[in-house]
């Protein structure tokens, strides 16, 4: 499983560069982030807890391999009549992306024409997503929690002092590194309108930086850290920022997520909405993605101490 | 106020939930859950009065025209589904509080009504919408929760079920979404009624049929068609009381929404039924459903399993009707969509009732219970009378719509055989009564309980609803009619 | 005969409300009855005033009909186009005078019988009672299929507790044979004809002369009669009989008169409705499965008469009895004659009386003696002389002799089969009057004069506890009275062919038979 987790996480990375060379950089700049990077890291906890090796199944999968051949040979079948790859004449490239083209810098005052059609012109998907990935935190927070008592600092610190022998090189690098890190993920987060960015990288990249201090110092350093409750409640206004935004807009006379009516000049508008939006973006994916690791962790942690009791 | 229904019916839902992490205590937040549920439960009732009226709605979000921005839809349809899936929800919810106290822990109840919300959100997005894409979003949530939400259950065996579910709900939303993204390869456009508008023009290809094979195949996954429905029956009765008597009437029913969506007023009936042989498909994996799924029920030691795959079979009826691709098939299918609702979840609250106060829903421990908890039993009872389609009931209507549009349609022994599959379910209900008021408890046992009033009422409210609608139809025939008939005419 | 219709009390009660109270009193006495629950003198008064006031209510009906009224009611729509409605006709006025008279009067035996028996769960009983009598009170006015159907299967369920109101394994069996039969016929193949009627001719109601055009395919029509006839399994008709003596766990009040009276009734009366009302005697001549169902019914009568010979338990040999008398009243509705259906309808009364007399007398024996096989029961004339008597009257009933009325649907019955030229039928309704006596007069014959070692082994039983006794004798006087005074019955007989209803241009000759008066 070991060896599964990691050709997918190489299969991420190529996908990103797939399409770098297709010119879609934020979709490359958010698979690399997510599909290459905290996925990976995501799967690696769980295998840490359930074991490296599948049970060896008894049964033949012959079924599973039919079912597969199957639908490879009738997507390959669907692919026979697909229009040329980068064909001008393609539908894709008629119908609603010339708009998107020619009109969004006119209407939404953004040049990064992803972020423009990401939130503001399909702004009630995004808003969908950053629901699925809140969805995700709360289910991860209700299947996995785990009741553990509370840590003396004699405990911490000395956790803190044996992982300090043990990785002392990569934690004196992590240290320096990590506010770069952070700022880079603000500097994502506020630039996404003009070049590839926006609020799920951002948040993404925060989480990482967060992630690596976890790793690196300990659980029950960076519980002092980083409040629990804090990060969830994070993570729920996050979404009703989005939400209010929203709100905001039926309020002043317009339908749910119009920006324009956010202020007396429809692009400022614009501008203001897609901050805020981004931002509850940014908010929630930070936060759920450091409660799922958090929780992985502590999962981990206790399984460890239920091993080494038993044994 | 009225202008934004469309949006409030998704919003209200969707910002309760968050706002419920912030509230923190379980009864404040079952409070405000139950609040949030009944909001979307009267904006659905004055969604379906506008429709009814003024005929389909159109919403624009963000103030942008589709196709370049995502509209929303209100159709007849659309209306109805919305009705059943938040007054579902709001009866249900009735009984949540006193339910949960017996199945999930003090500190996960609050996460249990957040994910409750995010289901009911999903789910209402997944039925008002008027884009193609923005339903797979909101199946996402409402697919994610629904997993979260029945791993929940007490049983361990909920945490192997939700993860069955999990695999095929994901190969099926994989599925969906391989189908939308080839419909958007060939058309350019995301939103359905500007695809219907396009994909006439698309010559017949190989991906066109590539793609409604996937999205129709994604579906099938979903809406637990035979022989796909293997992940139904665990789940079902394995998570927790509540969210058994939620799902059972919806789930499957937004799965249904979507196949007919898509098939009439996307694809158009011409293109879909003859670019798959969907008749002879649906009619037998329908009637296989029926058969087999209504025949394991009997065999099955667990109520809720019996229930659960009553379901199935209750599902191939209503694809039994799509199958016919007139006017009244649908409706038949439509109103069985309505009637089925009321029936299960009546039935799985009631159930619910018995877990509360015995622990158990093995059939050995229903013994005596027709003494002990007479008011419940006798839901139970009058919940399967409906099942198998006694008059007065509201399984006798969806069941005479039925024959009748398969006799009109020249189909007089598919007719038969639909008629047949009551007698299968008159087994399995009767084992049930016979259990209950037949044989006495095992001896030892504590004597139990009528359940608490928070169970019985809102069972009530819903078995009385399945009565009354078996003898007042004008409200779901009227709209199933009316909601069939806009699907064959133009394209909303 | 004013004074004992409602009129006196109540003089102006439209007619209207008047049925309509038919069916629901009944079911407004149930919460009296569980109210009254700890007092069985009230409880058992509040049954009895009930039932005397359907009665009155009935009689009332009946008089009204008799001046050439018309009286319907309407409920509501279930379906576009699909009503559940009311309309009295001559048929229904038939059964619901016989099902109201003896639900008196079965109340008044089931009091003692009960009580004798000290049978628990009295209060379910009578409640479930109520709601059969009520059931058959709707069935008897229905006016189309649908409401008809609706109350047929209610009367199924509301049945099945007091079949299995032992609660004993053996009742739960005999409550699934009961059970499974009857609502697998009544889903496969009565509601199949139903919603298939309603396709081909548009619309379920009574209409004389049938609903269905003059151009319809008889192919399609033959088998939807067949379905019918299958379908509406309180007929009795075999294969589907096998209900009826399963039943007989019930108590004896419960087989007296859901299984000689209401039930059974229901099935035979539905089968004469639809056979005139539904598809018309004309139309019935036309298709081709009248024929072999008109044999079926006549195998049906000979079975069960042969197989009651050979049963020991009284109850069971009443039973088989029972499918073949229903057999008769199949024959008379598929005969396609007029003097067929004055026959049948004729017989739905006399049979009523005779068999819920039978059947109060094995009850008596049970209670009394504690007697429930034949072979025991030699010799006790002696110390039950009256029910012994009854049962001589009520078996010359069921056998077709004087002074029994089921002599008149007897005669009428064969006029009938010779009025078709159905010859064949005619000899089986003779053989089958022959093996009735073969199985009935042993009975009383035995009781009243065996000298063998049995009798005196019945000393000291007394007779059947008074309220018993009182049923007994009411019951045995009808069948007396429906002998010497028939002439209301076949009046109301008569009037069912009459198109429309006492339409005084049509005449009737000698025979019965109406002709156009020329």
């Amino acid at each position: 499983m070991f060896a599964v987790v990691m050709l997918s996480g190489i299969y991420g990375l190529l996908s990103a560069s797939f399409f770098v060379v297709m010119d879609a950089v934020d979709v490359a700049f958010t698979e690399a982030s997510v599909g290459a990077g905290i996925s990976t890291l995501l799967m690696l906890t769980a295998v840490a807890m359930t074991g490296r090796t599948e049970h060896v199944t008894r049964h033949k999968p012959y079924l599973a391999f039919a079912v597969v051949f199957v639908t490879g040979c009738l997507l390959i079948y669907g692919t026979l009549d697909m229009p040329y790859f980068g064909s001008p004449d393609a539908p894709s490239h008629q119908h609603v992306a010339p708009r998107y083209i020619n009109d969004s810098m006119q209407e939404t005052g953004m040049p990064n024409m992803v972020t423009s059609v990401l939130a503001s012109y399909r702004g009630f998907d995004t808003f969908g997503e950053v629901t699925v990935i809140f969805t995700a935190g709360i289910g991860v927070l209700a299947l996995l929690s785990v009741v553990r008592g509370r840590e003396s600092d004699a405990e911490i610190e000395t956790l803190n002092d044996s992982m300090h022998e043990q990785y002392l090189i990569l934690r004196i690098v992590i240290k320096m590194l990590i506010p770069f890190i952070l700022l880079y993920a603000f500097y994502v987060q506020f630039h996404g309108d003009f070049g590839p960015g926006g609020g799920f990288q951002a948040g993404v990249i925060f989480a990482s930086a967060i992630i690596l201090y976890v790793m690196l110092f300990g659980l029950g350093t960076a519980r002092r850290v980083i409040n629990q409750s804090f990060i969830q409640i994070l993570s729920a206004i996050g979404v009703l920022i989005y939400g209010c935004v929203g709100l905001v807009s039926i309020l002043n006379g317009g339908s749910f997520l119009d920006y324009s009516v956010l202020s007396d000049d429809a692009l400022a508008g614009q501008h203001l909405g897609i901050l805020l939006i981004e931002l509850g973006v940014g908010c929630t994916v930070a936060s759920v993605m450091i409660i799922i690791f958090f929780k992985f962790a502590e999962r981990n942690e206790y399984i460890q101490s239920k091993n080494g009791k038993s044994t | 106020m009225l202008a934004h229904l469309p949006i409030l019916q998704v919003i209200v839902p969707l910002l309760a939930a968050p706002t419920c992490l912030i509230l923190r205590k379980p009864s404040l937040v079952w409070l405000f859950t139950l609040l949030a549920s009944a909001s979307a439960f009267v904006i659905s009732i004055l969604l379906l009065q506008q429709v009814m009226a003024e005929g389909t709605l159109i919403y624009e979000l963000g103030g942008w025209s589709a196709p370049w921005g995502i509209e929303y839809r209100i159709d007849k349809l659309n209306a109805f589904l919305a009705l059943i899936i938040s007054g579902v929800s709001t009866v249900v919810l009735l009984a949540a509080h006193t339910s949960l106290e017996k199945e999930i822990p003090q500190d996960r109840q609050t996460l249990f009504y957040i994910l409750y919300l995010l289901s009911l959100t999903g789910m209402l997005g997944i039925v008002t919408t008027g884009d193609a894409f923005n339903v797979f979003v909101f199946l996402e949530i409402s697919s994610l929760s629904a997993y979260a939400l029945i791993a929940l259950g007490k049983d361990r065996r909920a945490l192997w079920a939700s993860f069955q579910y999990l695999i095929m709900g994901t190969i099926g939303a994989t599925f969906i979404l391989i189908g939308i993204g080839l419909m958007y390869q060939m058309t350019g456009t995301l939103n359905m009624a500007d695809l219907a508008s396009r994909l006439p023009e698309v010559p017949q290809s190989r991906t066109l049929f590539t793609a409604y094979a996937f999205f129709i195949v994604g579906v099938c996954l979903k809406l637990a068609l035979f022989p796909l429905h293997l992940w139904l029956p665990n789940a079902y009765a394995y998570a927790p009381s509540i969210v058994t008597a939620f799902f059972a009437a919806t789930s499957t029913k937004v799965a249904i929404y979507l196949l007919i969506r898509f098939t009439f007023s996307v694809f158009g009936v011409e293109f879909s039924f003859s670019v798959l042989p969907l008749e002879t498909l649906f009619l037998a994996l329908g009637l296989l459903g029926i058969f087999v799924a209504s025949t394991t029920a009997i065999y099955q030691n667990n109520v809720k399993h019996v229930f659960a795959y009553s379901s199935v079979a209750q599902i191939g009826y209503m694809i039994v009707g799509f199958s016919m691709a007139t006017s009244a098939g649908l409706t038949a299918t439509l109103l069985h969509l309505f009637n089925h609702a009321l029936m299960k979840s009546a039935l799985f609250l009631a159930l619910g009732a018995v877990v509360y106060r015995i622990g158990s829903a093995e059939l050995n421990d229903f013994r005596g219970l027709g003494r002990q908890m007479p008011l419940t039993m006798t839901a139970i009872v009058i919940g399967g009378l409906s099942l198998i389609g006694i008059p007065l009931t509201v399984g006798f209507v969806s069941k005479w719509v039925l024959v009748v549009a398969a006799i009109e349609n020249g189909w007089w022994p598919v007719a038969a055989l639909i008629l047949l599959g009551s007698l299968l379910a008159v087994v399995y209900v009767w084992r049930i009564v016979e259990t209950a008021y037949f044989k006495t408890p095992e001896p030892g046992r504590k004597p139990v309980k009528e359940a608490p009033i928070t169970f019985l009422a809102p069972v009530w409210i819903l078995v009385s609803a399945n009565i009354y609608f078996g003898i007042d139809t004008r409200l779901s025939v009227e709209v199933a009619q009316a909601a069939a008939e806009s699907l064959f005419g133009v394209s909303p | 005969m004013n004074f004992l219709s409602i009129n006196s009390l109540f003089p102006n009660l439209a007619l209207e409300v008047q049925l309509q109270l038919c069916i629901l009193l009944p079911l407004l006495a149930i919460p009296g009855i569980i109210a009254t629950r700890r007092s069985p003198n009230i409880r058992d008064a509040i049954s009895l005033c009930t039932s005397l006031l359907v009665l009155s209510l009935v009689f009332s009906l009946y008089l009204a009909l008799d001046r050439g009224e018309i009286i319907a009611a309407h409920w509501w729509q279930i379906l576009p186009g699909l009503d559940i409605k009311f309309s009295l006709e001559p048929l229904g006025m038939i059964f619901a005078l016989i099902a109201s008279f003896l639900w008196f009067v079965t109340t008044l035996y089931a009091m003692g019988y009960m009580r004798g028996h000290n049978e628990e769960n009295q209060t379910r009983f009578f409640c479930c009672f109520a709601v059969a009598i009520s059931c058959v009170m709707g069935v008897a006015f229905a006016g189309n299929l649908l409401t008809l159907f609706i109350f047929y299967e209610v009367l199924t369920l509301s049945t099945y507790p007091l079949v299995t109101h032992a609660g004993t394994e053996k009742a739960k069996q005999g409550g699934r044979v009961y059970l499974g039969i009857l609502l697998s016929t009544s889903i496969v193949f009565f509601l199949f004809a139903i919603i298939f009627t309603w396709v081909i001719a548009g619309t379920l109601d009574f209409t004389p002369g049938g609903v269905f055009g003059e151009t319809e395919d008889t192919i399609i029509l033959s088998v939807i009669l067949v379905l019918f006839i299958f379908g509406i399994g309180k007929a009795a008709i075999m294969p589907f009989h096998r209900w009826l003596p399963a039943a007989m766990v019930a108590p004896t009040p419960v087989s007296a008169l859901l299984h000689a009276v209401a039930v059974v009734k229901a099935g035979v009366f539905t089968v004469l409705k639809v056979c005139v009302f539904i598809f018309g005697i004309d139309l019935l001549e036309e298709l081709a499965s009248t024929q072999a169902l008109l044999y079926l019914a006549g195998a049906t009568v000979l079975l069960a008469s042969l197989i009651a010979m050979r049963q020991d338990n009284l109850k069971a040999r009443l039973a088989y009895s029972t499918v073949g008398q229903l057999g008769y009243v199949t024959i008379g509705a598929l005969l396609a004659s007029s003097l067929g259906v004055i026959g049948g309808s004729m017989h739905i009364a006399m049979h009523a009386f005779g068999k819920i007399t039978l059947f109060f007398c094995a009850g008596a024996i049970l209670v009394a003696a504690h007697k429930s096989k034949v072979s025991e029961m030699s010799g006790l004339g002696r110390q039950m002389p009256i029910t012994m008597a009854a049962f001589f009257i009520a078996s010359l009933s069921i056998i077709g002799v004087p002074p029994a009325g089921g002599t008149w649907s007897k005669w009428y019955l064969l006029l009938g089969s010779m009025d078709a030229q159905q010859w064949s039928i005619m000899i089986i309704l003779l053989l089958s009057s022959l093996l009735n006596i073969a199985y009935l007069l042993p009975i009383p014959i035995k009781a009243f004069f065996s000298d063998d070692k049995q009798s005196s082994s019945h000393a000291g039983m007394k007779e059947a506890p008074l309220p018993c006794l009182i049923a007994i004798s009411i019951s045995t006087l009808g069948c007396l009275l429906l002998f010497v005074f028939p002439e209301p019955l076949h009046e109301l007989a008569m009037s069912i062919l009459d198109q429309p209803l006492n339409d005084n241009s049509l005449e009737h000759n000698s025979l019965g038979q109406i002709t156009n008066g020329e």
